[in-house]
């Protein structure tokens, strides 16, 4: 009963979308890939470089890789991540984003210091006040019952 | 464990039966082993060598840069040759194994097998079928469904339900808005059942809105708004945000999860965090940061700010120095900091030199220590045309925790790349 109420949801949900869709063509469809990333020179963690400000078929500004988006590239990465998708593989966005790794990023990857990466340094005595602060920025990648077993020996 | 080898079966049996779209298949393996050696001090006082060593597996096979099947793999595994680390001798863990088709026109996307979901309010590991399509045009559906990894196997896996999907519309130049439905269950009991929007609007002047809303639909709450502006300003881009939580609809209480998110699911308590953060670009080579965010609660505390101050030079592409300074000025002298940090790495291919200094300055001590001082040194090379690569780095600090502690780190990487002509094993 509860599968066939969940099912007449997403129906729903997909309904007004198939209305709105009328009408509308030649929509852009991503690539499958991205060219290597190895082979684009100087600068490449812009996405404008290349492929500049237009808006259309399909805009890539939003994803330009500035200074801070390790930390903030959450609202353009649910826009789709099949944008992330051409440049990154599932295993680049495991070394945070899995369920269960025992090594946090910037231990795993420790020379790649320009990435910015979470938990650099002495995070375990920053991390009382940063989690008082903000504990939802803790339970967006901890709040699992897997990956809080990072928590649990100290928090129970 | 035997999951992952059902799941692993599974996947590469499907694979093997799909017939062939491609005579060529691509194989991309990336192997990296992770040498790692520190102190331990444990209970008694007792210093014990931890020299855990891990190894992470990554294999795509297939039409990984063309329409058509491919498989991937990734996992990890990790022996202790020194002391115990981590209460067990060993621990390792299947990320994924998954199938994946993608048509010819593209307009469809199917995987399946163990795979991370990322969509909208859905941020999950789930071993199951997932798929999106765009054969509407200016529409992107996705759906997927299966058993969820993360509620863990203490219980038992019977009763466990993952299901959801997004629905976006897109208008080029104009706007992309999705409507996103994630409902979990866990031994039968409902965990988690959300609704979210993810918009992009574009405003006049080549402004962004970029936003974020999730509703919780156990607790019948609003979990999160989160929205933030993207302004150009020539040389300059500027991205004030605004975040709301509402900590009783965000948390989640269920019995095996962190005590900490447990207590604030009924804190009743809710938080804005607003600011801004300034790009300043002032030539190819040079970029400064200044972030400003405020904290503020309905209980408990009282305000907080963070400040930092970020500048970076680049020469070229992964050859960089940079330096940073902060101060989280906390409601109080215990949630106060100053942080500095300069680093650099230096790319001269095949070779690279990294270092990292960060001071933190506690305003209250912390186990009767007021700083804490991290450094870090390291560096690499790739060998026989990038067969392989070793990198290395040692890193000590001292800081509330730890009075004086060494670190060190050796990392060899395999990454394996060949084209396979099929048309003969597969017809």
């Amino acid at each position: 009963m509860k599968i066939l109420k969940h099912t007449a949801l997403l129906i729903a949900l997909l309904l007004p979308g198939l209305l709105l869709a009328c009408g509308v063509r030649n929509a852009y469809r991503l690539p499958a890939t991205h060219p290597p990333l190895s082979e684009l020179g100087e600068r490449r963690e812009y996405c404008t470089k290349c492929h500049g400000f237009k808006k259309e078929p399909f805009d890539f500004e939003r994803y330009n890789h500035t200074a801070l988006f390790t930390e903030s590239h959450r609202l353009a990465a649910y826009q789709d991540e099949r944008v992330c998708a051409l440049c990154h593989s599932q295993s680049f966005c495991s070394d945070c984003h899995a369920t269960r790794v025992e090594l946090k990023p910037s231990v795993k990857n420790p020379t790649e210091n320009y990435r910015r990466m979470q938990h650099r340094g002495d995070y375990l005595a920053r991390h009382r006040i940063e989690g008082r602060m903000d504990p939802t920025s803790c339970f967006r990648c901890h709040g699992n019952p897997k990956s809080s077993q990072t928590c649990r020996p100290c928090h129970g | 464990m035997q999951s992952c080898r059902s799941i692993l079966i599974v996947v590469i049996g499907l694979f093997l039966l799909a017939p062939a779209e491609s005579p060529a298949a691509d194989l991309h393996v990336a192997s990296e082993t992770i040498m790692r050696g520190f102190e331990r001090k444990i209970e008694n006082g007792k210093e014990l060598d931890a020299v855990p060593v891990y190894q992470y597996l990554q294999m795509d096979y297939g039409n990984l840069a063309s329409p058509g099947l491919s498989l991937h793999v990734n996992g990890w595994g990790r022996l202790n040759l020194g002391d115990n680390y981590n209460e067990k001798g060993t621990a390792g863990e299947l990320l994924h194994a998954y199938m994946q088709y993608l048509s010819t026109s593209r307009d469809l996307l199917v995987r399946v097998g163990r795979q991370y979901v990322f969509e909208g309010v859905a941020k999950d590991s789930l071993d199951g079928v997932y798929a999106k399509t765009d054969l509407v045009p200016a529409l992107t559906i996705s759906a997927y469904a299966g058993s969820p990894v993360t509620p863990g196997a203490a219980e038992g896996r019977q009763g466990d339900l993952i299901l959801g999907g997004k629905v976006s519309h897109s208008r080029p130049g104009l706007y992309d808005l999705g409507v996103s439905y994630k409902y979990l269950a866990d031994n039968g009991k409902r965990d988690e059942e959300s609704v979210g929007t993810d918009l992009t609007l574009l405003l006049p002047g080549s402004v962004y809105l970029l936003g974020h809303s999730a509703y919780n639909l156990v607790s019948g709450g609003w979990k999160e708004h989160s929205y933030e502006l993207r302004l150009p300003l020539k040389q300059f881009s500027v991205h004030p945000f605004f975040q709301h939580y509402s900590y009783d609809d965000y948390f989640n209480n269920r019995s095996n999860s962190a005590n900490p998110f447990r207590f604030l699911k009924d804190s009743g308590n809710a938080m804005t965090v607003a600011g801004t953060e300034a790009f300043w670009y002032l030539s190819e080579q040079q970029e400064y940061v200044l972030r400003f965010k405020n904290y503020d609660y309905d209980q408990r505390f009282s305000s907080s700010q963070l400040y930092s101050l970020l500048a970076i030079w680049k020469w070229k592409i992964h050859s960089e120095v940079g330096a940073e300074f902060g101060r989280m000025q906390g409601n109080d002298a215990e949630n106060s900091y100053y942080l500095g940090r300069g680093y650099f790495f230096w790319n001269q291919k095949p070779w690279f030199v990294t270092g990292d200094l960060m001071y933190v300055s506690y305003d209250k001590k912390i186990y009767k220590q007021d700083s804490s001082l991290f450094a870090s040194l390291g560096g690499g090379a790739k060998f026989m045309d990038d067969a392989f690569s070793v990198k290395m780095s040692f890193d000590y600090s001292y800081d509330p925790y730890f009075d004086e502690d060494y670190r060190w780190m050796l990392k060899l990487s395999v990454p394996i790349d060949k084209t396979f002509d099929t048309s003969f094993s597969k017809k």
